[in-house]
């Protein structure tokens, strides 16, 4: 090869990069990621979601009760969260149910959503989402899912709740979940998207919670 | 005997493609911010969380001027040989993963992207496109070599009555 030609093909990929880098600041037009993100908050069952409707920054995330992973990442992550940035307004958090079929060890996990959901029409699902991960050990290997979260409810708020799983009305709600998540192609839990500034973002699973916090604090800071 | 080569132009499409995947490659975490690339590093768990940040911050920047070297046609060797070496290292960490069951993206291409058969099976490929392009480069340099000896010899040889 020439020298004419090497220099013809470095001044080609240049531009290839450039053009590929043109097309990505292009990609997100502002007003429909606007949109996305008001969407994100609207599509939310209204009692799933924790903090402020407004926030800058919405993170759904796509959660099964038996999963450890889902475990460690509520309590290494969403916990520390809830108080930097939840209850401050900075963040919207949404969970949607996305219990994983025929895997062993997941035996219970559409039962805990179902009464995560029915908690959450009560006004009760912190409560609950705590406990289901708190004693994750217990309920996802003796069934136990009534017990657990009978423990952080009064009997009044117990039975209504018994009520509203045992009605079925819960059915809809963990199936629509579920159903967001598979045309959003979900295949494992927790999957997260964090929404902010027009775009949404999926991030992983196994996130550390330093890494989540610089994001947001990225993303917050572009706002 | 006969000399077996592979035709000239279809070492240099050969390259061109390796070089524009490694663009696109560079060009898919470079347009996000780097910590996203950094949290799939980090999911990996190979690596500590600071090693994986600073990585995030350099190894785009080296898959582009990979890249831009390969499609350029420059010190070939040594390109084909990093390029080799560091698909070396993405294909044996993805295969790790695999193997321990990690359901993680693979982080090639940015985000969203779960290690599978398919994705090994794509990086194994490119794994042996690039460590054919090393081994031409340095068996081409080597018999120019050879080449150069024997033309300097030759006059020696004439002279000889």
């Amino acid at each position: 090869m020439n020298r004419f030609t090497q220099s013809f093909a470095a001044v080609f990929a240049a531009a290839l990069f450039a053009a590929a880098a043109w097309a990505g600041q292009t990609r997100p037009a502002a007003k429909p990621a606007a949109a996305k993100t008001t969407s994100a908050a609207d599509e939310a069952p209204p009692d799933k979601g924790l903090g402020s409707r407004s926030a800058p920054v919405v993170m759904e995330v796509f959660s099964d009760y038996s999963c450890p992973v889902c475990k460690t990442f509520y309590m290494s992550s969403v916990r520390p969260l809830m108080d930097a940035y939840i209850s401050t307004g900075k963040v919207y958090f949404i969970h949607r149910d996305f219990p994983l079929k025929g895997v062993i060890g997941h035996e219970h996990s559409r039962e805990a959503a179902l009464y995560a959901n029915a908690a959450a029409r009560i006004g009760k699902f912190p409560e609950v989402d705590a406990a289901l991960y708190d004693k994750q050990e217990i309920w996802t290997r003796n069934g136990s899912v009534d017990a657990v979260v009978a423990a952080v409810l009064t009997p009044k708020d117990m039975k209504r709740v018994r009520e509203l799983v045992a009605s079925g009305a819960m059915d809809a709600y963990v199936d629509a979940d579920s159903a967001v998540g598979s045309a959003k192609g979900v295949r494992s839990t927790p999957t997260i998207y964090l929404t902010a500034n027009g775009k949404t973002d999926l991030v992983p699973g196994s996130v550390s919670y330093s890494l989540l916090r610089r994001f947001i604090d990225e993303q917050l800071q572009a706002h | 005997m006969k000399r077996y080569s592979i035709p000239w132009f279809l070492l240099a499409a050969a390259r061109v493609f390796l070089g524009v995947i490694f663009v696109y490659a560079a060009y898919t975490k470079l347009r996000e911010s780097f910590l996203l690339f950094a949290m799939a590093i980090d999911a990996y768990k190979l690596v500590p969380e600071a090693v994986a940040v600073g990585i995030a911050r350099v190894l785009p920047w080296g898959e582009l001027t990979l890249g831009v070297a390969l499609i350029s046609g420059f010190f070939q060797r040594l390109v084909t040989t990093c390029a080799t070496l560091l698909l070396g290292v993405f294909f044996c960490v993805m295969v790790h993963a695999y193997r321990a069951g990690q359901e993680i993206s693979c982080g090639c291409f940015g985000l969203g992207e779960q290690i599978s058969a398919r994705t090994l099976a794509r990086d194994g490929a490119l794994l042996v496109l690039s460590l054919t392009l090393a081994v031409v480069a340095y068996w081409s340099a080597r018999r120019s070599r050879v080449a150069t000896a024997a033309v300097a010899t030759e006059p020696a040889l004439a002279e000889k009555p």
